[in-house]
């Protein structure tokens, strides 16, 4: 039959308003203007962002220039420090001998006297230099043997501590022992390892980098 | 019913692809901002670093220079060639008994120490004395083993021995002329 009061526009019209189908697209395109809202809001702030942080970037790299020009007028401290970094490990492993020597003269009892004294160096690593390559010793070891009046020989412990006081930090007793002597002196055996640390303060020595007193 | 269906799904389709779209360019955007200001700290830090050196530098630049000149005239002192050129060539052989050689060994010969080279390791920039006496007291070794010490800071001793010679008893108050041996190795330059 056919519809003699309603026009065809106005039954597409209704159509597109009733029908669900079309309510949900109308919904879908709704929601899609919607999202555009924060979207380009969030677009906005990104781009207002980038170009902050284009600019900042540009500063940087200004003052990483200007900064390469001033270090242009230390390169030859820069060398030396550099050069003198190279040396560091060369002096820092070097274990003061003449310091060794006093700190034991000074510490020997009265009632002991020295038969040797040996230091010696050994674990060696090659550290390079210009043209080749410097051993730098990691382990000195100290013997020394001497005798001990009859009746003093409780003062080899005492010597044995005062002496490790006076070595550099981390020297180690390997043997401190008494030997079969004669009536009148004890022998005795001392035996220290000392691992080079660059730190020798305890023998008396100044350092190399503090300026020279005199 | 047909047109009504696909309708539904090309709005779906225009709409989904809308605001993947949207959402991959925000995404990229959002990355590369990310991605410079990861940059731009990774550059400041750099330039803190920079500007932290040259001001060490700077400040440091006499205790630098004073350091150095001392540690380069230990090696012109002993050896006669300018470590501030450590590179350059040394101004004799190592093994004809030069000026070179004598300059590093010297204050050891005037004090009366016998002094022998040893063959060098292949590779090290070294020379290597072995040298012995049997004239000199303690109180007079530790002396001149501490003043070539401290002339040449690259100087290791890498065996020092003392002996007491057997003919001089213990606690005597004479004179003990200690038997010496030591093994001296000095750095040189190329």
């Amino acid at each position: 039959m056919k519809n003699l009061f309603l026009s065809p526009e106005r039954i597409v019209l209704r159509s597109y308003q009733r029908e669900l189908i079309f309510r949900v697209v109308g919904l879908i395109v709704l929601v899609t203007g919607l999202v555009q809202l924060p979207a380009l809001f969030f677009a906005f702030t990104t781009w207002r962002d980038y170009q902050a942080l284009t600019d900042k970037k540009g500063q940087l790299v200004a003052a990483a220039n200007e900064l390469q020009t001033r270090l242009v007028a230390l390169k030859d401290a820069r060398q030396k420090l550099s050069q003198i970094q190279q040396w560091e490990p060369i002096i820092r492993g070097r274990l003061p001998c003449s310091a060794v020597l006093a700190a034991i003269e000074q510490t020997v009892p009265a009632d002991a006297v020295l038969e040797k004294i040996g230091i010696e160096s050994s674990r060696y690593q090659a550290l390079p230099v210009a043209g080749g390559t410097y051993r730098v010793p990691e382990l000195y070891t100290l013997s020394i043997q001497g005798s001990l009046k009859f009746g003093h020989a409780d003062e080899l412990e005492a010597f044995t501590n005062e002496l490790k006081k006076r070595l550099p930090v981390g020297a180690q007793v390997l043997r401190s022992k008494l030997l079969e002597g004669t009536e009148s002196l004890v022998p005795f055996l001392l035996v220290y390892s000392i691992t080079p640390a660059g730190n020798y303060s305890a023998l008396g020595v100044q350092r190399i980098a503090d300026p020279d007193r005199l | 019913m047909k047109f009504k269906t696909l309708f539904l799904f090309a709005a779906i389709v225009v709409s989904a692809g809308l605001l993947g779209l949207e959402l991959k360019l925000l995404a990229d955007g959002w990355t590369a901002a990310q991605l410079l200001d990861q940059e731009n700290k990774q550059q400041e830090t750099a330039n803190n670093h920079l500007e932290g050196e040259i001001e060490g530098l700077r400040v440091s630049k006499p205790r630098i220079e004073a350091l150095y000149t001392r540690l380069s005239d230990t090696m012109i002192a002993s050896r006669g060639t300018s470590s501030l050129h450590i590179n350059s060539t040394p101004t004799a052989p190592l093994n004809d008994g030069s000026s070179f050689e004598a300059a590093g060994i010297a204050g050891f010969t005037q004090a009366g120490l016998i002094v022998q080279p040893v063959r060098v390791p292949n590779g090290e920039m070294s020379i290597i004395y072995e040298a012995g006496t049997g004239g000199l007291e303690f109180h007079r070794l530790v002396p001149l083993l501490a003043e070539q010490e401290n002339a040449d800071l690259f100087l290791y001793f890498d065996k020092v021995l003392l002996s007491r010679p057997p003919n001089i008893q213990p606690f005597s108050t004479e004179p003990t002329y200690l038997e010496t041996r030591l093994t001296i190795r000095m750095l040189t330059g190329k």
